[in-house]
């Protein structure tokens, strides 16, 4: 089964939509979630949400990259599930206190527009990188990985992938001082 | 940035960035001996194949590792890709043309028939299939799915890209062990640039094995994979999956047996017995076997 598959199934309000969609991408997404939740009935609750919302988001919705949108339906609700219960594994904080090291301080871009400039220009820093940098940096701030499972999914060494973290957003840091958001 | 900011950002992240991020490295992982066995048999088959097929026309098959890592471990599949003959569209039946032009605007629309024969004259007498034996695989209905899109996620609905044949249902072949044969024909609107043919194998937490290539006796070669689905404790059913993937006369084939087997009661986790691992292989190659020539 493939993503236009999928799609093609929830577009066209198929029953199959669902299950097909739990059959193909079921494990990757409870795997997202894992990182995120600490209590496995909160990722059962968060899957669960996750699947509906892309029933009522398609159609419209025909995502062009399916399985990274499905992935951000799955991270908005762990995040909130994990914030309205507490209960999140140490390392999504940890990761997140390190990024924000180089982002803007005080609360954030309350703007839309200002969100989206400062979105679009990780972007744009992160396409720049290498592949490999790139995939380090969202292991680790978007997945949630811990520094161990991302080096061991690069196949490098823990130290190595630390150092790479760490100069990565070092650059991220001078690469958005020089836009003006810091 | 606060860190709750941080987080809610980052979700805001392009989705295609965030696919690209689940890999693994798969070269860091050794594979099982039989698959690195299949594997390297593939390369050199493919490199045989070219070599001594070089000036006629080739069918390539190529079976990708894909791997990556959740919390509860790594798992595996494979995908197909491989060279596909598109055919123009006025090759097919003016049946399927009018059925494909009347589905309304969505992204495919399917037909049903009580035979092969049937399926075949739907599809026009341009595009012959090959159906295995009948006394191997006993006929059933046909169904017949007729897509606008290529399966990559990034086109849009539009003129016919391919044409899904399969069985309404799998086929009993014994007592818990059945076979779905299919079949992918492509049209002149399948983009040029698209290699991929056939998505990710399997969804079994277990891993996927490429087994290599099987010589089918009617000159096809069949890129092997199978997939072992065992029970988590020591009780109840495993699934042993295995598939055959070859391309004839530009339209790809896919054979797969689905077979479930018991535990003993000293089970200590190891998966599908070998005795039953190699029943259903032999299956597998008697029904690839029954495939004519033409």
């Amino acid at each position: 089964m493939t993503d236009a598959h999928l799609i093609a199934l929830f577009t066209a309000r198929s029953e199959d939509a669902i299950p097909a969609l739990k059959s193909q991408y079921g494990p990757y997404c409870r795997a997202v979630a894992s990182r995120l939740l600490s209590d496995p009935r909160d990722v059962d609750e968060c899957l669960n949400d996750s699947f509906l919302a892309v029933w009522r988001a398609i159609p419209p919705a025909r995502p062009e990259h399916f399985k990274g949108w499905l992935a951000a339906i799955v991270r908005h609700r762990a995040l909130a599930l994990g914030r309205e219960n507490s209960r999140r594994p140490p390392t999504v904080d940890e990761a997140a206190l390190e990024l924000a090291s180089c982002l803007p301080p005080g609360d954030g871009p309350e703007e839309e527009a200002a969100r989206r400039a400062l979105l679009d220009a990780i972007a744009c820093f992160l396409r720049a990188q290498p592949r490999e940098i790139r995939a380090a940096f969202l292991r680790r701030y978007w997945y949630g990985d811990r520094v161990e499972d991302a080096a061991r999914r690069l196949g490098w060494s823990v130290s190595k992938t630390k150092s790479v973290l760490s100069r990565t957003r070092n650059r991220l840091r001078a690469q958005l001082q020089k836009e003006g958001f810091l | 940035m606060k860190k709750e900011d941080v987080l809610n950002l980052m979700t805001g992240l392009p989705p295609d960035l965030i696919e690209e991020a689940d890999f693994d490295a798969p070269a860091k992982r050794r594979l099982p001996r039989v698959a690195r066995a299949g594997l390297i048999a593939a390369c050199l088959c493919l490199a045989l194949v070219g070599t001594a097929f070089a000036a006629a026309t080739v069918y390539r098959l190529t079976v990708q590792h894909h791997a990556y890592s959740d919390g509860q471990g790594d798992w595996f599949g494979y995908r197909v890709s491989g060279d596909v003959i598109r055919r123009p569209m006025d090759a097919f039946s003016p049946e399927l043309r009018a059925a494909y032009e009347a589905r309304g605007g969505e992204a495919y629309v399917g037909a049903g028939f009580d035979t092969q024969a049937e399926a075949q004259a739907f599809l026009g007498e341009a595009v012959p299939l090959i159906w295995p034996d009948h006394s191997i695989v006993p006929e059933t209905g046909v169904r017949a799915t007729l897509w606008a899109l290529t399966g990559s996620g990034d086109d849009t609905i539009g003129p016919l890209k391919t044409i899904h044949i399969r069985p309404v249902s799998e086929t009993k072949l014994e007592d818990n062990l059945s076979v779905s044969t299919s079949v992918y024909v492509y049209t002149e609107n399948f983009p040029a640039d698209r290699e991929q043919i056939y998505g990710r194998y399997g969804n079994s937490p277990k891993d996927a094995e490429l087994l290599g290539t099987y010589a089918m006796a009617n000159g096809d070669v069949a890129e092997l994979i199978a997939a072992d689905d065992p029970p988590e404790s020591g009780f109840g059913w495993g699934e042993f999956t295995c598939g055959g993937h070859f391309v004839h006369d530009g339209a790809l084939y896919i054979v797969t047996l689905y077979s479930y087997y018991d535990i003993e009661l000293d089970y200590q986790g190891e998966g599908c017995p070998q005795a039953v691992r190699e029943h259903v292989l032999s299956q597998l190659y008697r029904v690839l076997d029954s495939y004519p020539a033409e």
